[in-house]
């Protein structure tokens, strides 16, 4: 039998228990060759050794983690034919294939991680951008030292109010205001959560001690405002008339 | 009865991104038991395929980019960066480690849970790390390691992040944790975790003490 000292690749002969009968000067030159094949192999890829590495199959090929004298989980291209009760192997290196196949998904995945990131910043800006224009569909005027104006603009929605809402109680605590006027001129379409919301705001604000006068409420919007805050909550048809019955008051005081 | 994760690793094996990415997203579950009853089976599979010689590592490597892809594009919907929340979040793989899927769905689930959070990615120098963490200062700090050789490497990792001022809780997770354990070479601030469920119950201890200044 020729021998395959100088195969120019990894080469073992075993026995039928992986005993190591001969291998060649490559396999020297690349694994601290033992008594057996099994220590050459990761711990973790000694299952596949035993379960294929046997007469049963006598020509397969398989991939095992090894341990190298530089790497100990190096990947190896192992192709096995039986001869009887031996068995010859040939070990090719995948490390590098393996290593190149993954730099280029590595850098794949970095590339979509910076459009993630990139998506993301967009997503934010976005959102930074219709809380502001949120903010300002109902911006807090102050009218005189105890009386404050809520203009609100568009559609009223929820989140919208919700946004406004923060600002407003802010500013209604911060200044002791005795009357708050809410004008309903540019405002469109109230969805039914608008409505909750909107009834809330104004409890709270009356709880403040403060009064809420609702101003230019169409018939159509009042539909469905059924909240103790709105109901409590008087209304007048035009912003002047509301503001010039309160400067009445105020000079009778 | 075929499970969701067996469907998910087919479509994995198969390069099939927007499939794996639609069982994902279809999935009524909450996240965590995504990330536990889907992903992680998956996963696991992939890597019992390769010992039934089913499969390459060119195939793993395939499969697992499909899957990094799919978690994503549907850990997405949960990224905001919480710049009002106090608590900040950073995680990393240590130096040579590319596996990083868990972690990620770990991070993730910081990031849902309302935490700043960073994933500094695999493959991470102590070094580097440590910059990272001077700057940002987090009070969380996530290590995963896969693979036994790196424990030498991770106990360094632990005692340097111990060291740090501002004392950061450190998190210990991935494949060793359940292989060696690593309780000795942690210290006061360090604590191991095994599975997700250990840390969805870590989250909710955090979440509700008051004395964290959390809203
Ligand atoms: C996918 C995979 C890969 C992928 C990883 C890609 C990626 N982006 O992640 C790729 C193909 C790149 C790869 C490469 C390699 N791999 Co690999 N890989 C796997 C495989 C099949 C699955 C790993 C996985 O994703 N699991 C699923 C995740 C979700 O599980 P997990 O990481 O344990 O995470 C959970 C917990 O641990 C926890 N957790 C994780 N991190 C953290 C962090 C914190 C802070 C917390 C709290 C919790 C936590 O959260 C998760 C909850 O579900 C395993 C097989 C296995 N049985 O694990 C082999 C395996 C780990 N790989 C192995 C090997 C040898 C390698 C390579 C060295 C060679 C090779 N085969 O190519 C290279 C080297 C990579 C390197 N330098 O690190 C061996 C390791 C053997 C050993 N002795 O340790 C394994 C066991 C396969 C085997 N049987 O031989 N691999």
């Amino acid at each position: 039998m020729v021998s395959g000292k100088f195969l120019p690749l990894p080469y073992f002969l075993l026995d039928e228990e992986l005993g190591i009968l001969d291998y060649s000067r490559s396999a020297s030159d690349i694994f601290l060759i033992g008594d057996n094949f099994i220590t050459l192999v990761d711990e973790e890829s000694r299952q596949k050794v035993s379960q294929y590495i046997q007469p049963d199959f006598s020509e397969i090929e398989i991939e095992l983690n090894m341990k190298t004298k530089y790497d100990p989980l190096a990947v190896f291209g192992i192709s096995v034919k039986w001869e009887g009760n031996k068995a010859h192997i040939l070990c090719v290196e995948k490390t590098k294939e393996v290593d190149n196949l993954s730099g280029q998904l590595i850098k794949l995945r970095s590339r979509l991680s910076d459009t993630d990131f990139e998506l993301l910043e967009k997503k934010e800006e976005l959102e930074d951008a219709i809380e502001r224009i949120h903010k300002l569909s109902g911006p807090f005027i102050p009218l005189y030292a105890e009386a404050g104006l809520v203009p609100l603009f568009g559609d009223l929605q929820a989140d919208k109010l919700r946004v406004i809402e923060e600002n407003i109680l802010y500013r209604i605590d911060e200044g002791d205001y005795e009357q708050v006027f809410f004008d309903f001129h540019a405002v469109g379409e109230i969805t039914d959560e608008g409505k909750k919301q909107l009834g809330q705001l104004f409890e709270t604000i009356q709880l403040m001690g403060t009064k809420t006068m609702i101003v230019g409420l169409s018939p159509s919007q009042v539909r469905g405002f059924k909240s103790k805050g709105t109901v409590k909550a008087p209304s007048m048809a035009s912003l002047k008339q509301a503001i010039s019955e309160y400067i009445k008051k105020q000079n009778h005081k | 009865m075929t499970e969701a994760w067996q469907h998910f690793a087919a479509a994995l094996l198969a390069g099939d991104e927007r499939q794996a990415y639609t069982i994902l997203i279809e999935d009524t579950r909450p996240s965590i038991r995504v990330y536990k009853e889907i992903i992680t089976p998956a996963m696991y599979d992939i890597g019992e395929k390769w010992l039934r010689n089913e499969i390459t590592v060119a195939d793993e490597h395939l499969a697992t980019s499909v899957c990094d892809f799919a978690l994503a594009q549907y850990t997405f919907q949960f990224k905001q960066r919480n710049r009002r929340s106090e608590k900040k979040a950073m995680f990393l793989c240590l130096e040579d480690e590319q596996h990083v899927i868990g972690s990620k769905m770990i991070a993730a689930l910081f990031e849902e849970n309302h935490w700043q959070v960073r994933h500094l990615g695999p493959n991470l120098p102590l070094s580097d790390a440590l910059k990272s963490a001077e700057q940002w200062h987090p009070d969380v700090i996530g290590l995963s390691a896969a693979i036994p050789y790196r424990i030498t490497a991770l106990k360094e990792y632990i005692a340097a992040f111990e060291q740090l001022s501002w004392e950061p809780q450190i998190l210990v997770g991935g494949r060793v944790v359940a292989m060696h354990d690593l309780r000795a070479y942690c210290g006061r601030q360090t604590r191991v975790i095994y599975n997700l469920d250990e840390v969805s119950a870590w989250l909710d201890e955090k979440t509700e003490a008051p004395a964290d200044g959390v809203r």
